[in-house]
């Protein structure tokens, strides 16, 4: 279905999860995904991203332990699931594909 | 550790699901503390609150039940009105149509009414301003009149404490003319010939001079911007010189800019001349001229009428000023005032606007009614709809609040649709109503106040009905489906109905009638060919007999003739009463060629001939008015009245050699007058019109060479001419604007109610649907299943017009009896009315009967 591909921010998303292991919560999404792509975000364009890719099924979480320096708050850890693991192979399948199919002139005209 | 602002943590504790709550705020709380490590306290603070609201907007709990069912609930009624629009395009579109066309003609309306109320609005204690009028004793049958003894102004400011000012001031067209070239340039424009005292009570606003020194010479002159404009482009004109047509204080220098006046206004001119009659109180004749009083506040205005008529008659010389009694009238009541003549203020006509509202209102009714019929019927037909609402437990409320929404979200819909159709026929109607809207509606708020306010009313008016109609069936009736084949409401609908007939038919009638009216006037029995004559302008001039000889040297004149008097105007020499007959005699001066001329009919004697007229014993002739006044009233108890020799005007007495036909020199509005014609040979130095019967069909030429003729003797004053056909219809001007605007709501009307009956038909026939087909099974003809709808149908038409007819006669009667010569109201006109009607209605029904009566019968019958 249309609205449940995974849109280019999510993609993002998703990668920084599966980067991270257990350690993937919002808040170290955000630098990992802001370190790469070299731009800032806002926490709550995180959060929606997350819960989103979790709705459809990317995504999996649980609840990890409280810790003093959120505040007495649990933090919700993300981990990729095998679907979400599947469609980003399956993008990144495409890409290369579609990467081979272009000649020398054409990537020499960006050096 | 660094705490975050409470406030903004509050409101997401609140507001934000459950669900996320607790993490959203540790991933913040996290952040927080290292936005605090590097940057400043209120940085953080913000983004914090910035994000945490993004968070609010992002995860808010799921409306609870309690406290959003309201939105929830207009939501749905939207989506199901919407989605019930979609569904029945066709009457959604009848709908829409007719809510448009109403909405737009109560726009219109609105307009109107605003325009009037903005009238002078800018006039400062215009509700002490008064015109005096006089009623002359000795002629009391004129009436009052405008003009008056100018004295009456300053007498009454010097004897009377509550008089605060006063202007004495006339309007007249005046032709300016302009010299270049040695061509001579006319242009006819507007005068006003006042004091400085006018400024004062009807203040103007100075771009150069100043309102004490305007007016003080008597060849000031006064111009108002768009003149000064056109006659001196943008060169300063204080101290320019303007040469007004045969006048003898020419030339005139300019002493003022005056603003133009604004639209709504009602005193308009493009220049102001000073007045220069100065009669005192005393003398015993006078050149009437309009007087303006203002008053001090609260003044008793009858006896302060009491007190100036008694102050007036105690100085007064002479039985024509003894015998007059003056009264006041407000200026708010000038404005609308059409009985009495009044040349500084045109009336407008209340009752034009009158008419129109209640046509408008007429159309808005039918629409609304229209409305009301369709969405009745469609919701008996969405009966199982209503049905499960009810047994989900939607009570009165819940059901009027739906249909409510549905007839608002339609209105809204028809408002733009409305608009659009107000700003396409804003030409029109200004046309018809000759009127200038001035007025830029859309952004005023009391206009959109009183949109808004339409929108509401109508809308409520409309979605009443079906509502209380609905919620009165039990559900069980619902879910049955007997709702749609049900009679409950069907009396209130078909009421409904006829009224809307009945409305069509007086509209039908009313305009019939103004047709009528009109065509009585085009086509008054004359004498002659109004369409051959020419008038040519009024002049002041010697050369007059030059001018009659030469115009009929020309090839395809027939007869020229000066006179006074042309048909279709108020040129009557004089009127007076100085035979004490009771009533008013006009006096004309005519030439010989008069009567031939206009083709006039001799009942008894013979035309003027020159050669045969002596100076020793000056005859007259008089139309058959007042050779019956004369027989009738005998003042010199002759026994032959007509053989005896009267003092007709002049104290002269003059024997009648002739008594012609009566025909119409007035507008048939008013009666024939008793007439004498005087002869005047018109080779003095006379103001006069020229009449000229042309006998060409070359006029182009003709005329050009009539104006070469005029050119050579008369070159001070412009030529300038009319055809008698269009200087009788000037007359009727309101008579035709009111029978174009019959025309066009009667057409908006009869298409709404058309649509209405079509919509309603329909219903009734989808309702219909297993009765058609059962009766054909039972071997009815279509023919026979047509007559049962049309039977109905013709029941209503017959009703609504038992209703409608006498009205309309009614109505016709009361517009009929203002004129003095008017048509009656014949039979044919109302069977015609009510054929039509039948015809239209026929063909409706049966355009939509047709298709279902010719169904194969199994295709409705094998659903069940």
């Amino acid at each position: 279905m249309k609205g449940d591909s995974l849109g280019e921010f999510e993609e993002l998303v998703l990668l920084a999860t599966c980067s991270l292991g257990d350690e993937a919560y919002a808040n170290t999404i955000k630098d990992e995904v802001e370190t790469h792509s070299e731009r800032t975000y806002n926490l709550s364009a995180i959060h929606a991203a997350l819960y989103r890719l979790e709705e459809k099924g990317y995504l999996n979480s649980e609840l990890g332990a409280p810790t003093q320096k959120r505040g007495g708050k649990r933090k919700r850890i993300f981990q990729p699931t095998s679907y979400g693991i599947k469609s980003l192979k399956k993008n990144r399948e495409m890409r290369e594909s579609l990467w081979q199919n272009i000649d020398l002139k054409t990537l020499r005209m960006a050096d | 550790m660094h705490t975050p602002p409470k406030l903004p943590l509050r409101i997401f504790r609140k507001f934000c699901s459950d669900r996320y709550a607790e993490e959203i705020e540790g991933d913040l709380f996290e952040a927080y503390q290292d936005w605090r490590e590097t940057r400043s306290k209120l940085s953080s603070n913000l983004l914090y609150t910035y994000t945490l609201i993004r968070d609010i907007i992002l995860f808010s709990k799921e409306p609870s039940f309690s406290h959003s069912i309201f939105t929830h609930m207009i939501k749905h009624y939207l989506k199901t009105a919407w989605r019930s629009m979609l569904h029945e395009k066709s009457f959604t579109l009848i709908n829409l149509f007719g809510l448009s066309v109403g909405l737009a003609s109560s726009l219109m309306l609105i307009l109107l009414i605003i325009e009037q109320a903005r009238k002078d609005f800018d006039l400062p204690d215009k509700d002490r301003i008064y015109k005096v009028e006089s009623n002359i004793g000795i002629n009391p049958s004129e009436g009052f009149l405008s003009r008056t003894h100018p004295g009456v102004g300053p007498f009454l400011k010097q004897v009377m404490p509550q008089v605060e000012g006063y202007t004495i001031v006339n309007k007249n067209e005046r032709d300016l003319v302009f010299t270049d070239d040695e061509k001579k340039n006319y242009f006819t424009e507007d005068f006003l010939k006042a004091d400085s005292s006018f400024f004062d009570i009807f203040p103007q606003t100075f771009l150069r001079g100043n309102p004490q020194t305007a007016l003080r010479s008597f060849s000031d002159i006064v111009l108002t911007e768009s003149a000064a404009y056109k006659y001196f482009g943008s060169e300063n004109p204080i101290g320019k010189e303007i040469e007004i047509v045969s006048n003898r204080r020419n030339p005139f220098t300019v002493s003022a800019i005056v603003k133009d006046p604004p639209p709504h206004a009602s005193i308009q001119f493009n220049l102001i001349i000073p007045q220069d009659i100065e009669y005192g109180i005393t003398s015993p004749g006078y050149d009437g001229t309009n007087v303006y009083l203002k008053l001090a506040p609260n003044t008793n205005i009858p006896s302060f009428e009491k007190e100036a008529n008694q102050q007036i008659k105690s100085v007064v010389s002479g039985p024509l000023m003894i015998s007059i009694k003056f009264r006041l009238k407000p200026f708010e009541e000038v404005k609308y005032d059409l009985e009495i003549p009044n040349d500084v203020i045109i009336p407008t006509d209340k009752r034009l606007y009158g008419i129109f509202t209640t046509i408008a209102v007429a159309i808005l009714l039918l629409a609304i009614i229209n409305y009301i019929n369709l969405s009745a019927a469609r919701s008996l037909k969405r009966g199982q709809e209503a049905g499960v609402r009810k047994i989900l437990g939607a009570g009165k409320g819940s059901f009027l609040s739906q249909f409510l929404t549905e007839s608002w979200l339609l209105c809204l819909l028809a408002l733009p649709i409305a608009i659009l159709l107000v700003e396409s026929f804003t030409p029109y109607f200004e046309q018809a109503l000759n009127t200038k809207l001035s007025f830029r509606y859309y952004s005023d708020i009391t206009f959109i106040v009183c949109t808004i306010g339409i929108i509401f009313i109508t809308g409520l008016i409309a979605g009443l009905y079906p509502a209380l109609l609905i919620s009165r069936f039990s559900f069980n009736q619902f879910l049955k489906g007997k709702i749609s084949t049900s009679s409950k409401g069907q009396l209130i609908r078909k009421a409904l109905v006829i009224f809307q007939f009945a409305m069509a038919i007086i509209l039908i009638v009313g305009a019939m009638i103004v047709q009528r009216q009109l065509n009585l006037f085009q086509q008054q029995k004359l004498s002659y060919a109004p369409e051959q004559i020419v008038v040519l302008d009024r002049a002041l001039s010697q050369n007059f007999d030059l001018i009659r000889a030469d115009v009929k040297k020309l090839s395809g004149i027939e007869h020229v003739s000066i006179s006074t008097s042309p048909p279709a105007g108020n040129n009557m020499r004089f009127s007076t009463d100085a035979l004490n007959l009771g009533q008013i005699v006009q006096g004309h001066n005519i030439d010989e060629h008069y009567a031939p001329l206009l083709n006039l009919e001799f009942v008894s004697g013979e035309n003027f001939d020159p050669k045969k007229l002596s100076d020793y014993t000056p005859t007259v002739i008089i139309n058959e008015t007042m050779a019956n006044l004369l027989l009738e009233v005998n003042p010199k108890n002759a026994e032959h009245p007509l053989e005896v020799s009267y003092p007709f005007m002049y104290n002269e007495e003059a024997r009648i050699q002739g008594v012609v036909k009566d025909f119409h020199l007035e507008s048939l509005h008013e009666k024939i007058k008793p007439m004498v014609f005087f002869y005047e040979s018109f080779n003095g130095y006379n103001g006069a019109f020229s009449l000229i019967k042309l006998n060409t069909t070359n006029i182009q030429e003709t005329m050009a060479s009539i104006e070469e003729v005029w050119q050579k003797h008369i070159p001070t004053s412009p030529f300038r001419y009319q055809f008698l056909d269009s200087r009788f219809n000037n007359l009727y001007t309101t008579e035709m604007r009111l029978g174009k605007i019959f025309q066009i709501f009667t057409t908006i009307a009869l298409m709404v109610s058309c649509l209405g009956l079509f919509g309603l038909v329909t219903f009734i026939i989808q309702s219909k649907v297993k009765e058609i087909a059962i009766r054909k099974v039972m071997g009815a003809k279509i023919t026979q299943v047509l007559s049962i709808f049309l039977k109905e149908i013709y029941w209503l038409i017959g009703l609504s017009s038992l209703i409608g007819i006498p009205i309309a006669y009614w109505l016709m009667n009361k517009w009929l009896q203002d004129f003095a010569y008017h048509t009656n109201i014949p039979l044919s006109v109302t069977l015609f009315t009510v054929l039509l009607m039948l015809s239209i209605a026929s063909l409706t029904v049966s355009m939509r009967t047709l298709k279902t009566a010719r169904m194969n019968p199994v295709e409705s019958l094998r659903n069940d």
